[in-house]
């Protein structure tokens, strides 16, 4: 090793943490947890599990990123996630390297780009508006039941051009992979077995007859002179729904959190919702649901100090290196006017989250409808339930809120 | 000379820590700006589109359209906002 002098003598082991991402203590503030490792020791390394690293600083994380040739996609032998999860082979695009990867990725860049999540917004309003109706009248609301879970959930069912009003059922089986595969591996298994039944049923009438929507259109079409084979699509419509549902979720409702602890906050989008162009990179910057993924080493290396074995897996802390000071002034500050577009919550590089756009529709019409129509709205703090497991996404289960009743916008 | 009235910040506006990776160097004295986009980096964040209020214009799959070049003054201000929002630092001013 040749670059120890940042961790001087009394500090030999100081590279090892016990850090746990799947435990009931990381859950409630993963942030303290990062950002102590952070100022420490940006890379780390947990004796948990079979041992990986983690990556917390921003500089570090970029550069992993943008080496994927070092820090590949590819889950190791073992399987996907730290430790290796049961019940889910390679998710495509995203366990994938290039060429493969820009391959897959191909086939939907153009139905999430930009121009068309644009054509997407007015359906988005009014599901969200809808959604809101259900319970503007009652005075009392769970948003992650209610509205951050459906909305996002039936967006991307209807992307698809699968059956929306089946939502609960996919959010369900997303869950169990999602929060409940370290609480229930063996009901999580079962779930995600039920989902990608559903999913080959739906791939298989796809390939038999015209179907309208994305599912409909990857089942047809060509890249490179060929198709995707069943078992492709059924990976990448799994990736799709699990992608598009809870992460969105917790983005919003960490983000909800923030605005209901910080009135200032809520005076802003307010007086002019649109602060939330630039403001929402502000919010997935500061309350980033998806901490960290993990990257696999293809070769022993030696990287910043650290000797990098073929094989270890490595986290790159994505929401730690959100809060480094190196890199953002005054880190832990929600400030809506700050140029915090450099962020890395939707990953850098050649990985960059194919539903950012949509993401970021969503989000802004979710949280810009919810607190024009119901501008009191008051979190019961005291019965806000996070998730157990944070190390997929970090989100809230239960959101309860109270205010003042209003009207539904639409007859129903 | 007439470049000077574009090259002033806005009052109270302080670029980011670390967002300075391009050279300001050259808009501070009023000459010519010129970007070089190297659109292999571009991986279609596309916020170098939303933060310059579409001085950079993107492809139907959200990837820079954009080309290398001089920046007309006009739009120097929102091309830099443009610039120093992309995360994959595809831009360089000079």
């Amino acid at each position: 090793m040749t670059s120890t002098d940042n961790f001087p003598s009394q500090a030999a082991n100081a590279f090892d943490t016990d850090l746990n991402h799947h435990s009931l203590e990381f859950a409630r503030d993963p942030l303290r947890a990062l950002s102590e490792l952070q100022s420490r020791c940006p890379v780390a390394k947990s004796s948990h599990a079979e041992g990986f690293w983690l990556l917390t600083s921003y500089d570090l994380a970029f550069e992993a990123l943008h080496t994927p040739e070092i820090f590949s996609s590819r889950p190791n032998e073992h399987g996907r996630g730290i430790p290796p999860q049961p019940g889910a082979g390679s998710l495509a695009p995203i366990d994938y390297d290039q060429p493969e990867l820009g391959l897959y990725r191909s086939f939907l860049l153009a139905a999430l780009s930009p121009g068309s999540v644009r054509e997407m917004q007015p359906i988005i309003t009014d599901m969200t508006n809808d959604l809101i109706d259900q319970f503007i009248e009652r005075g009392t609301a769970d948003l992650s039941d209610e509205l951050f879970t459906p909305l996002p959930a039936q967006m991307i069912l209807h992307i698809l051009g699968l059956d929306s009003s089946r939502w609960p059922e996919w959010v369900s089986w997303v869950h169990g992979f999602v929060h409940d595969m370290g609480v229930d591996p063996e009901l999580a298994v079962q779930k995600v077995m039920t989902m990608f039944g559903e999913i080959y049923q739906e791939v298989g009438s796809a390939r038999a007859q015209p179907k309208p929507g994305l599912l409909g259109e990857l089942a047809v079409a060509e890249r490179d002179g060929r198709k995707l084979t069943d078992d492709e699509l059924a990976n990448m419509v799994f990736l799709l729904i699990l992608g598009g549902m809870d992460t969105t979720a917790g983005l919003t409702a960490n983000s909800l959190l923030l605005i209901d602890a910080q009135p200032g906050l809520r005076e802003q989008i307010l007086a002019d919702p649109s602060v939330l162009g630039q403001g929402t990179e502000e919010f997935l910057r500061y309350a980033t649901p998806v901490l960290g993924l993990p990257r696999t080493v293809t070769e022993d290396t030696a990287f910043h100090g650290r000797q990098l074995k073929k094989g270890d897996q490595v986290f790159v802390m994505y929401a730690a290196a959100n809060r480094d000071p190196s890199q953002f002034d005054d880190p832990d500050t929600v400030d809506l006017s700050r140029k915090a577009t450099r962020h890395m919550a939707f990953g850098l590089g050649v990985h960059r989250c194919l539903g950012s756009n949509l993401a970021r529709a969503m989000f802004k019409i979710m949280i810009s409808e919810l607190l024009t129509r119901i501008p009191d709205l008051a979190v019961s703090g005291s019965e806000v339930v996070r998730y157990d497991d944070a190390s997929a996404v970090y989100a809230v289960r239960h959101l309860p809120i109270t205010f003042t009743p209003g009207q539904r916008k639409s007859l129903g | 000379m007439k470049v000077a009235q574009y090259i002033t910040a806005p009052a109270g506006e302080t670029p980011d820590a670390g967002a300075l990776m391009t050279d300001n160097r050259s808009f501070a004295e009023g000459v010519v700006m010129n970007i070089e986009i190297d659109s292999s980096k571009c991986q279609g964040h596309a916020l170098c589109a939303l933060m310059s209020d579409d001085y950079f214009t993107l492809d139907d799959i959200g990837h820079i359209a954009s080309t290398s070049g001089e920046v007309p003054p006009d739009d120097q201000n929102r091309a830099r906002r443009g610039v120093e929002a992309c995360p994959e630092r595809v831009f360089t001013i000079s």
